[in-house]
């Protein structure tokens, strides 16, 4: 593993240790177990993490109340009955006097009123912009790897099979639009393009998963094509997006938070 | 100490007696109640607060609270767990609304736990009660829960009303402030790292 991939591998275990000490990071278990292995620094700091759970755990979770703490509660909630007569805890329900019963049905009625007329006329939606279906994108995929490495994939590309094809005039969005491939897919896609040396295909590929939502690992993706091709300063800038945005989700907090 | 097994169960059949009880008008029977749990309620907030006065105070709100609210108990979750959730909400409100004034710490006034190891120096308690007490309210309330309470994260988030990826980072930066203020891990973290 070369420094920059040891370096991100801390970066995601630091971010994940205090779940997994908590045995709350299933997910990630096995990739943490393996990097602690290897890593002496996220082992210490492990360590130090459950050293810390430990000596919090130390101390009690009961404690006696003061003597008399129960004769105090109950004086108490004989207080607030006295106050808030009928007594607690009676199931709440809504009395109103029926005069003010009819004002606020009035108020509500008058009001829902006015939302309507002011609405107007319903406004004209724009068309829409649409994304390449899915069908355009499973032609495409594959179709480029036959033409750029024929010897590789005569059929369409795994990662991309089994997604149904659209009719053509099926809509490509709202509830019955079929899914688009996960992101993983085009990473998939992606990393056979680099093995064969496809760099361009390959940058494609995972700049299609890093726009879909996929993980910092899409970014990094990116970032070693762009490594790889000599643009340095396009690699330096994605994981310059990766380092921040873990930095922000980690940065100290003063008592400001909550 | 409760684990988790045992918060995951429903209500206790006679914490639900208690209440049904005291929903049929039998106020004297939500005595018993308090008794069953003011320890964990006092304990709780003695943590949050870090001051017995107002631990106290907070616990009989707690209870007071509990009481009106005992209509909507549906007995699905322990009876522990769901004063427990009251408390801390509770407590978190009452830290905010102090969040300026001076902090009366409450390290001299705990009990003690077992001699030996680390644990029973009382440099490193106070230190400990010290940054514990300095957390955020709602990082300070996931700390109490996780460690004080066991509870799992599903259960801390659903206590807090807070997302469970929330509960993640409130305790993950709960973490890493007391690390930072804690004298640096010694002997034994050396050996880890070597």
């Amino acid at each position: 593993m070369n420094s920059l991939h040891h370096w991100l591998d801390c970066r995601f275990v630091r971010g994940a240790l205090s779940a997994y000490i908590d045995g709350e990071a299933a997910a990630a278990g096995a990739r943490i177990e393996a990097h602690l292995t290897g890593c002496a620094a996220c082992r210490g700091l492990a360590h130090a993490l459950r050293l810390q759970a430990r000596a919090i755990e130390a101390f009690p979770a009961e404690e006696d109340p003061p003597a008399g703490f129960v004769s105090r509660v109950m004086d108490r909630i004989g207080a607030a009955e006295a106050e808030t007569a009928p007594a607690a805890p009676a199931v709440r329900t809504l009395r109103l006097a029926p005069a003010a019963a009819l004002a606020a049905v009035t108020v509500v009625i008058a009001l829902a009123f006015w939302v309507i007329v002011s609405r107007g006329p319903a406004p004209v939606i724009p068309p829409i912009q649409h994304p390449p279906t899915v069908a355009q994108e499973q032609e495409r995929a594959p179709k480029r790897i036959a033409q750029n490495t024929p010897h590789l994939v005569p059929a369409p590309a795994p990662a991309l099979a089994g997604v149904g094809k659209p009719a053509p005039n099926q809509p490509v969005s709202g509830p019955t639009a079929p899914k688009a491939p996960p992101a993983q897919e085009y990473r998939d896609l992606g990393r056979s393009y680099e093995d064969e040396g496809q760099l361009d295909d390959a940058l494609k590929e995972y700049a299609a998963a890093r726009d879909r939502g996929g993980s910092e690992l899409a970014r990094v993706d990116v970032a070693r094509v762009y490594e790889k091709t000599g643009r340095t300063a396009d690699a330096l800038d994605e994981l310059m997006q990766v380092a921040f945005a873990e930095v922000d989700d980690q940065r100290w907090e003063p008592l400001s938070v909550d | 100490m409760m684990n988790r097994a045992e918060m995951d169960r429903p209500a206790d059949i006679a914490d639900l007696d208690i209440v049904r009880r005291c929903l049929a008008g039998e106020r004297d029977a939500f005595a018993e109640l308090v008794r069953r749990h003011q320890r964990a309620v006092f304990g709780v907030a003695a943590r949050m607060l870090d001051n017995r006065d107002e631990a106290e105070d907070a616990a009989q709100e707690a209870f007071v609270r509990a009481y009106s609210a005992l209509a909507t108990f549906r007995g699905e979750s322990d009876m522990r767990t769901w004063l427990v959730r009251i408390t801390t909400r509770l407590c978190i409100d009452l830290l905010r609304a102090r969040r300026r004034r001076p902090e009366v710490f409450l390290d001299d006034q705990t009990s003690e736990p077992a001699d030996g190891g680390w644990e029973s120096d009382v440099t490193e308690r106070h230190s400990i009660v010290r940054a514990i007490a300095e957390l955020p309210p709602h990082y300070k309330a996931a700390i109490v829960l996780r460690h004080l309470q066991h509870m799992s994260y599903s259960e801390i988030s659903a206590s807090l009303g807070i997302p469970l990826a929330t509960v993640k980072t409130h305790l993950r930066r709960a973490r890493r402030i007391l690390q930072s203020r804690l004298r640096p891990p010694s002997a034994e973290a050396d050996e880890a790292v070597s």
